[in-house]
């Protein structure tokens, strides 16, 4: 591992947990992403060497724990509201009833609506035992957020998130955002910490107690720095590769639809149809030409961001780039588009290309503002 | 020290090969899912048709086992309904009857007083409705063998000025002189379900479930001189009909 020297004169190793927690901003600000490293060789030893320095670099899991904790609360946020509809949402005697997914079975395979499985299913057609298991699920993803059990409940919570979202009449495209989220998440906690030789048989199976969410701070320096990881760094490449490909494809999609050439995409979700009159389109007639003009700007800043998307994400300089971007998308999907996960999951999503350095600097942040802070409290 | 020397201390060869060909293989079935989906609406000679995938792709995707993705629930190729900027409103409502035909209630959807992320997935309901096709009046007029009825097609059939009705006629009875459209299969496949649902949650025999569509305004109003005509942005009413049936 490259050393790096810090503010103090000691040795200390890039993404290290115990040398950071310690001294924030010891480790100099150019020091290179280590999933950067290539050396500037295109030798395939150099290229080996970088592909197994990119995903099996033992890491800090902080980032891997912070978007666990995010990501809860947004299946959390997700879940909550269908409380009240849960027969016509997710039952077999809903929306989309026993006989529709029979006859879904029977179309031709263009028409076919995409059918996975779902946990649901074992309920058959009782309210009570679909009541029960939205109970569990909820219990399940409290505990994922606080980390518990994580090992256990970060399969719970993906078979759960894939689950609710296997219903072919109400899913859209930010489930498979939340899938994405709950599958790395899975693979991070499954495999986190199993190298430990002193693990017992209850930490092998349900997780360490490292990850409890208030551990840190109720042990205190004492509790030790954290280990690093290799499942956490695969589990986060994993995420921060795919959440590349899903916004790059995403962007190249938006190039097939002439209203995207021509700066006018936003245009359609600003007058949604069925609510507008022309009388109100119309107001705006004395201005148009800015209006159009500030709208066709807004539409190629969203196309060259996420086209341009892997030449920026990975690298510390962009950062702002990276989230004010994301930042932007959310507000314009919840505001612009009414819809509620796209924006956070995307958000979330991008968090995960921070390092744990920089996640360091966002728990300090967070604690030097906290009411409960003991800096605060004197 | 070098960097590589630290990892492969980490972590043994083998599990580093194994991680390595998982890694791969994983975001490989990824991307070739990705790649195999088909582009487009392109504009042609035959108005606008869906492009085929490139053939490395498609070849690739279904060399990756069907189960697997399907299995890990990626599924979704990233080509997002909602980067279609030209999508009509939809919504829709369901008049449930009793056995006698009576009027029981009417429930309309997006319903307005339900929390914002119910509406959304309300929404997603009554998309599924909107997915109108084509039908391409036949070449010829088919003869039915003896004791057997025409082919017949499901069409919307204009009703009144701007209301659509869902009417089966025989397939040669299909007009030929105007564009002809029905709901997909998908869309009857929904309807019949949200009215079976509606029916039982209620305690109605039928349901007559209506969408309402109407095609956003474009940004062409803003450069007219006068008023748009009054028809070019009013809302279609389309009448699935009673069902189940």
């Amino acid at each position: 591992m490259k050393a790096a020297k810090g503010k103090d004169g000691r040795k200390v190793k890039q993404g290290s947990g115990a040398v950071v927690q310690s001294t924030p901003r010891a480790v100099p600000a150019t020091v290179p992403d280590p999933s950067l490293n290539n050396g500037g060789s295109l030798s395939p030893r150099a290229a080996l060497r970088s592909w197994v320095d990119f995903w099996f670099r033992p890491t800090d899991p902080l980032g891997l724990h912070a978007i666990r904790v995010l990501a809860g609360i947004l299946f959390l946020a997700w879940l909550l509201p269908m409380a009240g509809q849960l027969d016509g949402l997710f039952g077999l005697h809903g929306f989309f009833d026993q006989e529709a997914y029979r006859e879904a079975a029977r179309l031709p395979e263009g028409a076919r609506p995409q059918i996975g499985w779902s946990a649901l299913f074992l309920c058959g057609s009782s309210p009570m035992l679909l009541k029960a298991a939205y109970g569990a699920s909820l219990v399940v993803l409290a505990l994922f957020v606080l980390g518990i059990a994580t090992r256990l409940t970060a399969v719970l919570t993906w078979v759960i998130v894939v689950s609710f979202t296997a219903n072919p009449a109400t899913s859209y495209d930010a489930d498979a955002l939340l899938v994405i989220l709950a599958f790395y998440l899975m693979i991070g906690y499954v495999f986190l910490g199993q190298r430990g030789s002193a693990l017992s048989l209850g930490s092998r199976l349900l997780g360490c107690r490292e990850t409890w969410l208030f551990f840190s701070a109720r042990a205190g320096k004492s509790a030790g720095p954290r280990p690093h990881s290799v499942a956490a760094n695969v589990a986060m490449h994993l995420l921060q590769v795919h959440l590349a490909i899903v916004i790059v494809t995403s962007g190249l999609h938006k190039l097939q639809f002439g209203d995207w050439w021509a700066g006018v995409a936003f245009w359609y979700p600003l007058y949604p149809p069925l609510v507008t009159t022309v009388e109100e389109v119309r107001e705006h007639v004395a201005d148009r030409i800015s209006f159009l003009v500030f709208l066709s700007l807004a539409a190629y800043a969203t196309l060259c961001w996420q086209i341009t998307f892997p030449i920026f994400a990975w690298r510390r300089y962009w950062r702002k780039m990276l989230l004010v971007g994301a930042i932007a998308g959310w507000l314009g999907s919840a505001f612009l588009y009414e819809l509620p996960l796209f924006g956070p999951a995307i958000f979330i999503g991008c968090l995960s290309y921070l390092s744990p350095t920089e996640w360091e600097r966002v728990c300090d942040l967070l604690a030097k503002i906290s009411p409960f802070s003991p800096a605060r409290q004197g | 020290m070098s960097s590589s020397t630290d990892t492969s201390r980490s972590l043994p060869s083998w599990q580093i090969v194994i991680g390595s060909v998982a890694i791969a293989g994983h975001l490989l079935a990824v991307a070739a899912m990705v790649l195999a989906a088909p582009s487009g609406p392109w504009p042609s000679d035959e108005g606008s048709t869906l492009s085929t995938p490139p053939q490395f792709a498609y070849s690739l995707d279904n060399a990756v086992p069907a189960e697997y993705l399907r299995s890990i629930g990626m599924t979704n190729n990233y080509h997002f309904l909602r980067n279609r900027p030209v999508l009509p409103g939809v919504s829709f409502e369901v008049r449930l009857k009793d056995e006698s035909g009576n009027a029981l209630r009417t429930v309309k959807f997006p319903e307005e007083n339900s929390n914002f992320w119910v509406r959304h997935r309300q929404s997603l309901l009554a998309r599924g409705l909107a997915d109108d096709q084509p039908v391409e009046p036949p070449q010829g007029e088919m003869i039915p063998a003896p004791n057997r009825s025409a082919p017949t097609a499901q069409i919307w059939e204009m009703i009144e000025d701007r209301g659509l009705e869902l009417r089966t006629v025989p397939e040669h009875l299909v007009p030929r002189d105007r564009p002809v459209f029905r709901p997909s299969e998908r869309s009857l496949l929904l309807a019949r379900s949200y009215a079976r649902y509606l029916c039982r949650k209620n305690g109605a025999a039928t349901a007559e479930l209506i969408r309402h569509t109407q095609e956003p305004i474009t940004p062409a109003v803003m450069f007219m001189s006068g008023q748009p005509p009054a028809a070019a942005f009013t809302e279609l009413i389309s009448n699935f009909g009673e069902l189940p049936e």
